[in-house]
């Protein structure tokens, strides 16, 4: 098959039918399950099972920033009450995040002008693999310590180093508990812009930079990112768009279903130890990677550079479909199950409570 | 006739966020792309199945301008604010949400 012809095709969108939005709906629940359960975007499974669904990369990556930005605002006033969100921290490092998400789309776009749909595939593929190994592994080791040691939090000895350094101007970070240099977080900030244009998930830099660098504790870390989350995707969004890449039925479908499932992921997080639920998805993160990885070949053959019969194309394509959305159901059953448990425990307590009473 | 007094304030929110929503995949779906085709000449009404009606959606959002920039960051922020209230409302509705509350 003569797939080198479809590397240099022009960037389009797929063709909707019922079975694909029935997967749009059903990958946005998953992923907005996930997106609640372990306080993230979720857009770490969103983007490759668009991907795998047979959207275009970069158009996944347009729609998919479209789709996190609405929701992330939700989330900043929620942790604002709660004293989760530093906003001196977040307007530091959202600007710079903002000229990295600029720069992130204009190199997207040059390499689709130069290697054509398949070399941005190939790309936004490599990084998915590199980033989620990466993370993912990273996460699952810290979860299986925490575990162990059953201490969630620990501290960072980089973060006390940092604090150290005092170059002019110095920023005293309420919430987040710290006092840095202004020169610390400005190069995290773009790192996470930039990631975030790429992949369309910026906080696999910024949430741990503001934890492991800046000292900034989890919760508040987290709670920040939605406000970084939240100008990126904005100002993302737009310039996707402007540019003809979103491709606004994606969004609203994946919003669809992400939607239920971020708020019903939520509650599983209030039954489970914190540990659980770094298990989870550091196990998500390494077989989301492990789904973009199979179908590396695949873009490599589009652009001919490998060799490959029809028949391992086309079931290296499926299986990183099937692999990805085992991950996510497997996941959902491990979230229900929780929340059984939480509301049986919930039962027990309020039947022994008015027994009591 | 129905006693409307029987009904509590959640419930009649509930039913508003979800005709909201309804209204808003429907209109958005069916409706919008056909209304701009008809402005634009194409006779979509004629005929028109629900996909193709999806797709001729995309003429808006896709025209790479300054009006799909800002028609897309506008209708998400719509989208996120009415969908997520009825979910919001929704899980309130069938007592999962006091999950939350009670699991902290």
């Amino acid at each position: 098959m003569e797939h080198g012809v479809e590397a240099a095709a022009a960037i389009s969108f797929i063709q909707i039918n019922g079975t694909v939005i029935v997967a749009l709906i059903v990958l946005g629940f998953f992923g907005g399950l996930l997106s609640g359960f372990i306080g993230s975007g979720g857009a770490f499974v969103l983007t490759p099972g668009m991907m795998s669904l047979g959207v275009d990369g970069v158009v996944a990556v347009a729609s998919n920033m479209a789709h996190k930005f609405p929701k992330a605002i939700v989330g900043v006033l929620k942790r604002r009450k709660l004293g989760h969100f530093d906003l001196r921290l977040c307007i530091i490092m959202v600007l710079p995040a903002i000229a990295g998400v600029v720069v992130g789309i204009f190199l997207q776009r040059l390499i689709l002008d130069m290697w054509g749909k398949a070399g941005s595939n190939l790309y936004i593929s490599l990084i998915f693999v590199g980033v989620l190994s990466i993370v993912g592994i990273y996460t699952l080791l810290d979860g299986r310590k925490a575990a162990k040691s059953g201490v969630d939090d620990t501290t960072s000895a980089l973060a006390e180093k940092v604090k150290k350094i005092n170059i002019w101007p110095m920023v005293n970070l309420k919430e987040a508990n710290s006092t840095v240099s202004l020169w610390i977080p400005l190069p995290l900030g773009f790192a996470t812009g930039l990631l975030a244009a790429t992949i369309a998930v910026g906080g696999f830099i910024g949430v741990p930079s503001m934890i492991y660098v800046v000292g900034a504790p989890s919760f508040v870390a987290s709670g920040t990112e939605l406000g970084i989350a939240f100008g990126m995707g904005l100002v993302g969004a737009f310039t996707w768009a402007t540019a003809g890449f979103v491709d606004f039925r994606l969004t609203a479908l994946i919003l669809a279903g992400s939607l239920v499932g971020v708020q019903v992921g939520a509650i599983g997080t209030s039954y489970v130890k914190p540990y659980m639920i770094k298990i989870v998805a550091g196990t998500v993160m390494i077989l989301a990677g492990v789904s973009r990885a199979v179908v590396i070949p695949t873009y490599l053959s589009d652009l001919d550079i490998m060799t490959i019969t029809d028949g391992i194309y086309d079931f290296l394509r499926t299986a990183s479909l099937v692999i990805l959305f085992a991950t996510l159901i497997g996941c959902g059953l491990i979230i229900v199950g929780a929340m059984y448990k939480g509301k049986k425990s919930v039962a027990v307590s309020s039947r022994t409570s008015v027994q009591v009473s | 006739m129905h006693n409307t007094k029987n009904l509590s304030p959640d419930v009649l929110k509930l039913s508003l966020w979800a005709v909201l929503t309804a209204c808003l995949y429907g209109g958005f779906f069916l409706f919008i792309g056909p209304i701009f085709g008809f402005f634009t000449g194409d006779n979509v009404c004629d005929g028109v199945g629900l996909f193709m009606a999806v797709d001729r959606m995309l003429w808006i959002f896709s025209n790479g301008n300054v009006c799909s920039g800002v028609g897309v960051v506008v209708v998400a922020l719509v989208f996120s604010f009415i969908h997520g209230s009825f979910a919001s409302h929704l899980l309130d509705a069938v007592g999962l949400k006091a999950l939350i509350k009670s699991g902290d």
